[in-house]
């Protein structure tokens, strides 16, 4: 018997994408429009998959922690309505922890000012990151202008300061006055 | 590190060029088929199709995991460790929900057989052979009456793809591909 039996080009497709996701050992990843419903159910199956994995309860807090700010803020529908393109969502797990990556488009300012804050960030020390999530949570005022941005801001410190982890980010230029920015975030 | 960053980007183009809506790897429980149900109903309200296509995938989807529920290994050292996996696209004509799992080599030509027969058959003899299973065909032990495949492929009205991959001995993996046209 051949090691490979199939029916279409179609499917060896999909079986070439599969075994590329393999390798990051994917435990589930959304992409499209993230809606509150879409969050709730997100976060929901993660949660039903935790407990699959008998995980810690701080370890699923902080993925929790994580999960919600990523996708509440980075990933909001509001923000991603400013073009049509879609959201990513990953959440992968191997021997190290969990990787939340999330990614989307949106305008090259906004994205070159959130790799600036990232890098800063990560120069930070924990104290320094508990400082600044305080100032800005004091300063964060829902009728400002720069509300979204100061949003993000705060949901990116946020997240260094629960996982006590650098963040890694990437920005790829693209048309249109757009950018794919998406981080990745390590929970353990 | 940088590099798992990129590789989410390339991820981000691959899912956007398969159109890829939603993967699922791991485990297969009751829950978990739950959330992945509710997960792909709820990103149909972006979708304009309409409510009997939607009713189609839905039941599909039903059938394939339910499928992966009742045949997975319950011990992973035994499928090197192998993960089963839910994926759903949304092209422009059609939805495309792929199905994967380990599998003995002695089920391949049972199973290549059946797609074969229900890819080669219309509707009304996927109905004819529907009815005669029914009334012939007893429950298999993990709750199975052999009526799957013949049901997607009423359903689906489209030719079931199959994949086979020896993974190790006698453990292949199985990926399984529905199409489902919108209109």
């Amino acid at each position: 018997m051949n090691d490979v039996i199939y029916s279409d080009e179609l499917i060896n497709s999909y079986v070439d994408f599969k075994e590329k996701i393999d390798k990051q050992k994917f435990i589930f990843s959304y992409n499209g429009k993230i809606t509150q419903a879409i969050v709730k159910t997100l976060l929901n199956m993660t949660e039903r998959k935790i407990a699959i994995l008998q995980e810690e309860e701080s370890v699923k807090k902080k993925i929790f922690g994580v999960m919600i700010n990523c996708l509440q803020t980075i990933c909001a529908e509001d923000k991603a309505a400013e073009n049509s393109a879609n959201s990513i969502f990953m959440i992968s797990k191997n021997n190290n922890g969990y990787s939340v990556f999330v990614g989307r488009y949106m305008p090259k300012k906004m994205a070159g000012y959130l790799a600036e804050m990232i890098e800063n960030l990560n120069g930070l020390s924990q104290q320094s990151i508990k400082d600044l999530h305080k100032e800005k949570l004091k300063t964060l005022d829902a009728k400002d202008e720069n509300y979204n941005i100061d949003e993000t801001t705060l949901s990116i410190i946020d997240i260094a300061k629960r996982t006590g982890q650098k963040i890694n980010f990437e920005v790829t230029d693209n048309e249109n006055n757009q950018a794919f920015f998406s981080i990745q975030i390590k929970v353990n | 590190m940088q590099d798992q960053v990129q590789f989410l980007n390339e991820c981000y183009h691959l899912m956007m060029k398969h159109r890829v809506i939603m993967i699922y790897e791991g485990k297969f429980s009751q829950d978990i088929t739950k959330s992945v149900l509710s997960m792909t109903e709820r990103s149909f309200t972006e979708e304009n199709v309409t409510d009997a296509v939607k009713k189609r995938v839905y039941n599909i989807m039903t059938e394939l995991l339910q499928n992966i529920c009742k045949h997975e290994f319950k011990d992973s050292s035994e499928i090197d460790g192998m993960e089963s996996l839910f994926m759903i696209s949304s092209t422009e004509n059609e939805y495309h929900i792929i199905t994967g799992n380990a599998l003995k080599e002695n089920v391949i030509d049972t199973i290549v057989k059946k797609i074969k027969t229900v890819n080669a058959l219309d509707a009304e003899g996927l109905k004819q052979l529907y009815k005669e299973t029914r009334l012939t065909t007893t429950i298999s032990d993990v709750g199975g009456a052999g009526l799957g495949f013949i049901d997607i492929a009423r359903k689906s009205t489209n030719p079931i793809s199959y994949h086979f991959k020896r993974i190790n001995g006698d453990i292949w993996s199985f990926t399984q591909l529905v199409i489902v046209t919108k209109n």
